[in-house]
């Protein structure tokens, strides 16, 4: 049986974040929430060049692994950008077309019905203004809906 | 979080991991809001080696993908590393989706926390607040090292905590108190 070390150990983070000086939490957060809104311009062309991405490599007639990865890292980018910069919906949806990619591992597998129903909405969910509160409540259902059906054949 | 207490920064030597150019560029503006000064940056984790084996870090807040190896496996090597300086310094992974192979690497990889994207400010805070306050023992198992992965609830609340007064305890707590000081 492998013997178990309790390893003490000096936590040096701890002293400096208590030192005299530095911000209140407050004002640290709002410095910070209005540092990233200068880079609200760079991170939606950002999204608008992964949406583009999948939505080429997903149309494509000559399907590859390596597009494949391509897809699911531009789908993985949208999921850490989207949210931060008022599009929650698209970065869920981001989120739920990487589950699909991951869960069917290759073009091969994956539901192409349930492809085109994720890749569709994220071009939608780019502009949520432009959709009505009944359009945006369609677009998320449909999109819950396919997911759970693919997790389900998955398992 | 209580908006009215203290943060210190400025003299923690930071170090971003972070291939992304717009990742890094959200991390640094984020961090310079927070106050911290020219946080260190680099794109891979053979960069990021090469400093920590360097120089003292106090934090390390890493992607989980990295072009020559994943955050975990950074952690896991940096763990295992001969850099005493920095064995135990606390690591943020930040991760986007989490491929379901990768689930048990990201837990057992002796990181502080995996925090999933989209890491809003407030997130972010919140976990610095906590790794900078815990005192969670390293646990070296053979095939794990890093911090104890069991922990109670009551460290997660990174505001700090005062004792309460007898008028802010709940009622159950309260009578139950009474009722044994009544038998006593």
């Amino acid at each position: 049986m492998t013997a178990v070390r309790h390893i003490p150990y000096k936590n040096r983070l701890a002293k400096l974040v208590q030192a005299p000086g530095g911000k209140r939490i407050g004002d640290a957060l709002n410095d910070a929430k209005a540092n990233l809104a200068e880079l609200t311009d760079i991170c939606l062309a950002e999204i608008d060049r992964a949406i583009a991405a999948v939505q080429a490599a997903s149309a494509a007639e000559t399907k590859t692994a390596e597009t494949f990865d391509e897809v699911y890292a531009a789908s993985n980018e949208m999921t850490g950008l989207a949210g931060l910069f008022g599009r929650e919906d698209l970065g869920k949806a981001a989120h739920s077309l990487c589950e699909l990619l991951d869960r069917s591992g290759s073009w091969e597998r994956c539901p192409p019905v349930a492809l085109k129903v994720h890749v569709d909405s994220l071009a939608l969910l780019r502009h949520p203004d432009a959709l009505s509160p009944m359009e945006l409540a369609a677009i998320l259902g449909g999109l819950e809906k396919v997911a759970r059906k693919t997790a389900r054949a998955a398992e | 979080m209580d908006p009215k207490s203290w943060i210190n920064l400025e003299k923690a030597a930071i170090l971003l991991v972070e291939p992304n150019s717009t990742n890094m560029q959200i991390l640094k503006q984020v961090f310079a809001g927070f106050g911290a000064r020219k946080p260190l940056a680099c794109a891979t984790a053979d960069e990021a080696m090469e400093i920590a084996t360097g120089q003292e870090v106090n934090l390390i807040v890493v992607s989980d993908t990295l072009g020559d190896m994943d955050g975990y496996e950074f952690v896991r090597t940096l763990r295992r590393s001969d850099t005493d300086q920095n064995v135990f310094t606390p690591v943020i992974v930040v991760s986007g989706h989490t491929k379901r192979r990768l689930v048990a690497t990201a837990r057992d990889c002796g990181a502080n926390f995996v925090v999933a994207k989209p890491m809003s400010p407030q997130t972010l805070l919140e976990r610095i607040l906590w790794v900078a306050k815990e005192c969670r023992p390293f646990v070296d198992t053979g095939t794990y090292l890093g911090p104890d992965r069991r922990f109670k609830d009551e460290f997660t609340d990174s505001t700090p905590r005062r004792r309460r007064k007898d008028a802010d305890r709940p009622a159950a707590q309260a009578a139950e108190t009474d009722q044994f000081k009544g038998a006593a």
